[in-house]
């Protein structure tokens, strides 16, 4: 497993108001056996570039350019169907509903039995169920034997999250896509079904892309971030290098945000104020010129206007770039 | 006011609601003015039978020499009349009975849902031959007959409604504001239960219509000289072979009625639906 | 300083679920109470016994000494009222924004004039144009009817605000408006806040006092210095440790 690199991707949808550019050259690189948070708020459009990877968009959306490579393979994903091939053996991915990711129909067996089967090389019967029992145990699902035997709803949705996890498992994908895996969970459920998220990346070695709008998580679990604004990438890194030393000043203000369990806590609750970016996302059909949150931003000059921001590099750190052109005004 | 106002013209602006609502309104153009331009439509000229259609008589005649224009006219009114009052009762009744088993639940509503099934299993025109035959034909009784076939459809709807939005969040916040009961139920309940109800209501009318017609077809609607479309259907299907001009005005017309209003009533669905409206910008 | 909401074991039941199994709690005047918890903790039943959407079992509530019936909705509205987690949801879909806020006059007895000035100052000062009242819930941005849920609960001129779910669904960068209207009301208003929430790191910054529910019972009351940052229950301790912190990136 040698990673998984996104190069140039752009998503186009067609609406009722014209064209929607809702992914711009979006550059990604989840390194192997690393995890990848890919964070951003609404209509960032982190989950359109999931959907686009696993050939899973609206049929209103079009990719209009970007290159996979995964190992030594390239993937041109503007061709329909390009990675329709890999899913479920290269590719996998946990959707945000758990129930989403099963069918309400077949039993847990039924599911795992299917992953197995693309997987062409295992030995039927007897063998294909110790190895479902294995991969549900190795998620931390307790009573597999019975597990097996269930139906979707008879699970808990961490418990349905772990399924899909398990399947994950089992697939031995070289790049999994999580999208936001745990918003639905509790915070004790989300603590454990990401624990087994990243054992999976110790377990087989595989690239893991984690999209979610909590930096919490990321700053948590995530080894490397990227951060998403109105459809283009605005910062890459590893999360202690961007955590401690953020390049973009949306990464700074969303950092800022954040509210953490642990931020400090005056002896009057009543003044504690709370910080929010002023100012409302670009309209998609009539976006500004140069750098795209140039409206919000608390050091724009005019420049930025004149001026698309490259990916600068930020500090010492290796790949770790914001595309600012101010990243030394920071 | 106006938002009654913007659902027809979404209505219009739909190729096929367009369509439906210009037949909807042709119908109901003929059916209140066509008898009053037109001869006696009871006159018998047997001399004129079976003529086709001329400027006296622009649909032709029948085999009694009647004008047929004018038959089909007040045919086509006789239906509407029916098929709005049947619709516009067995609405009211089943949205009474259908809130009323929404929000009792418990054995109530089990009670009435039972006896919803059981006039829904019968086939309507059995259920309608079965009851015109104990209580006798004529214009009232198959009024109540072809009534009562259709409060199950519009009672299972206000139920399902109701069910609904007894939990929705808008409810419950008219709740906590201390709203009198009578006026949650009258200005937030009803109006959002009826709203389907009489889209329901504009997609039933043709087969009203067209039920009506059948059963004057058997002989158990509306009884001669009285015409109704289907009497009109059965007395020219019985002289087909002599002339198709009796068949063809009042057949089209059916036609055309039914046409039109089901296009109606799936356009006026699609525009009162709130959600194909968006939320905000 | 007196009692806003006296609870005493509270008991609900729903068929064969006990959503809340004997609920004891105290909030005091003007304080901030956040009731955390996670989902089907009883957090969300305990709001809604309070606004009297839900009967009690057995149990009381008392609200500022007043106690309530096991139903009487009628009382309640003057001294309490919310803010729900959808706030679109909560406004009447066939209704004008207007009409929805008039109601409110009709329910205090106050005249056209009385409420409709009242309606206008509380526009000014959320920041809502005066031309919203003319439209549907569906005409106006979900910011837009949040605050509008925010003045048809205030012109009721409640003692107890409850605002359940304030944060869900909101993106980090614009949860702080909210959150900052809610602390003004506090300071200007003879207001009690009721926050119920499973936004545990939000709740600690904005709460005098809180309680943590799991399964229906409260496992932990108190001060929220005390609650959040040195938790006497073990459940409130894990549910804190799973919580994902920043400062670990960090270090």
């Amino acid at each position: 497993m040698s990673g998984a690199t996104i190069t140039g991707l752009a998503v186009d949808f067609a609406t009722k108001g014209g064209i929607h550019h809702a992914v711009r050259n979006v550059d990604l690189h989840a390194g192997p056996k690393r995890i990848l948070g890919l964070v951003g708020e609404s209509g960032s459009g982190k989950s359109t570039i999931a959907l686009a990877l696993m050939g899973l968009l609206a049929a209103n959306a079009r990719v209009t350019s970007g290159t996979l490579e995964l190992g030594a393979d390239r993937f041109d994903l503007a061709q329909p169907q390009a990675t329709a091939a890999l899913r479920g053996r290269r590719m996998a991915m946990i959707f945000q509903d758990p129930f989403a990711s099963l069918n309400p129909v077949f039993s847990i067996r039924a599911h795992l039995n299917e992953v197995l089967a693309r997987r062409s090389s295992e030995p039927t019967g007897e063998a294909q169920r110790r190895a479902a029992i294995d991969a549900l145990s190795a998620v931390g699902i307790d009573r597999p034997e019975i597990r097996l035997t269930q139906y979707p709803h008879e699970l808990s949705g961490g418990m349905r999250q772990r399924v899909a996890i398990a399947m994950a498992l089992l697939a031995r994908p070289d790049l999994l896509i999580a999208d936001e895996p745990t918003t639905a969970l509790d915070a004790t459920v989300e603590a454990q079904v990401m624990k087994e998220i990243c054992g999976l990346r110790d377990r087989i070695g595989c690239s893991i892309i984690i999209i979610t709008h909590s930096l919490g998580l990321v700053a948590e679990y995530c080894d490397d971030i990227a951060v998403m604004y109105a459809g283009e990438l605005v910062e890459q890194g590893r999360v202690a290098a961007v955590a401690r030393d953020p390049g973009h000043p949306y990464t700074r203000a969303l950092l800022a945000c954040e509210v953490t369990i642990d931020a400090p806590r005056g002896a009057d609750a009543r003044r504690n104020r709370f910080r929010m970016i002023p100012g409302d996302l670009p309209d998609p059909m009539n976006l500004p010129s140069g750098c795209i949150y140039r409206t919000r931003c608390e050091i724009a000059i005019a420049d930025c206007a004149r001026i698309v921001p490259p990916p600068i590099t930020v500090g010492a750190e290796p790949d770790h770039w914001a595309r600012c052109i101010r990243v030394e005004a920071r | 006011m106006d938002s009654y106002l913007s659902l027809l013209r979404d209505i219009w602006r739909s190729p096929t609601g367009r369509i439906g609502l210009i037949l909807v309104i042709a119908i109901l153009l003929f059916a209140i003015f066509g008898p009053a331009l037109s001869v006696d439509p009871n006159k018998i000229a047997v001399k004129d039978r079976f003529q086709g259609p001329s400027l006296s008589h622009l649909l032709g005649t029948d085999n009694l020499g009647r004008d047929l224009f004018s038959r089909t006219a007040q045919g086509t009114r006789a239906a509407l009349i029916i098929s709005l009052l049947v619709v516009a009762l067995s609405l009211l009744i089943g949205a009474i009975i259908g809130i009323a088993a929404g929000m009792a639940g418990g054995w109530v509503d089990r009670a009435i849902i039972v006896v919803f099934d059981i006039v829904n299993s019968y086939p309507a025109v059995i259920l309608a031959m079965g009851l015109v035959a104990l209580y006798g034909t004529g214009f009232g009784n198959l009024l109540i007959v072809v009534t009562v076939l259709f409060i199950p459809q519009f009672g299972r709807m206000a139920r399902a409604q109701t069910l609904s939005l007894r939990h929705q969040p808008f409810i419950d916040a008219e709740r906590i504001l201390g709203l009198a009961t009578g006026k949650l139920i009258w200005r937030h309940f009803l109006p959002n239960v009826l709203g389907p109800l009489i889209v329901l209501a504009s997609m039933n009318i043709p087969v009203v219509i067209t039920i009506e017609a059948g059963l004057s077809f058997l002989g158990l609607g509306v009884q001669p000289p009285q015409a109704s479309l289907g009497t009109l259907i059965k007395d020219g299907y019985t002289f087909l072979n002599q002339s198709w001009w009796p068949t063809i005005g009042s057949a089209a017309t059916l036609a055309l009625a039914t046409l039109g209003s089901t296009l109606f009533g799936e356009a006026l669905r699609d525009a009162a639906d709130p959600k194909l409206k968006g939320h905000g910008r | 300083m007196s009692t806003a909401i006296a609870i005493r074991d509270a008991k609900v039941r729903f068929g064969h679920t006990q959503a809340l199994d004997g609920v004891s709690l105290d909030v005091a005047g003007r304080d901030c109470f956040g009731l955390v918890g996670e989902s089907g903790s009883g957090k969300t039943t305990l709001m809604r016994t309070i606004l009297g959407l839900e009967k009690l079992s057995s149990g009381s509530i008392a609200l500022f000494d007043t106690p309530l019936g096991k139903g009487g909705i009628r009382q309640r509205s003057r001294l309490v009222q919310a803010i729900f987690q959808d706030p679109a949801a909560s406004l009447s879909p066939r209704r004008r924004i207007g009409q929805l806020l008039d109601e409110v006059g009709e329910v205090l007895g106050e005249t056209r004039e009385e409420i409709r000035a009242r309606q206008r100052g509380l526009f000014q000062r959320l920041g809502l144009p005066t031309a919203t009242l003319d439209k549907y819930p569906y005409q106006v941005s979900g910011g837009q009817a949040r605050r509008v849920a925010v003045a048809r609960a205030l012109l009721m001129r409640p003692r107890i605000l409850i605002a359940d779910e304030p944060t869900a669904g909101l993106d980090v960068s614009v949860q702080g408006d909210l959150l900052n209207l809610l602390q003004e009301l506090r300071g200007d208003n003879d207001l009690t806040l009721v926050v119920v929430s499973h936004n545990l790191a939000v709740v600690r910054l904005i709460a005098d006092a809180a309680a943590v529910m799991h399964r229906g019972k409260i496992v932990e009351q108190g001060p929220a210095a005390q609650v959040f940052d040195a938790p006497a229950a073990d459940y409130t301790r894990r549910l804190l440790a799973s919580w994902p912190r920043l400062r670990a990136a960090r270090a």
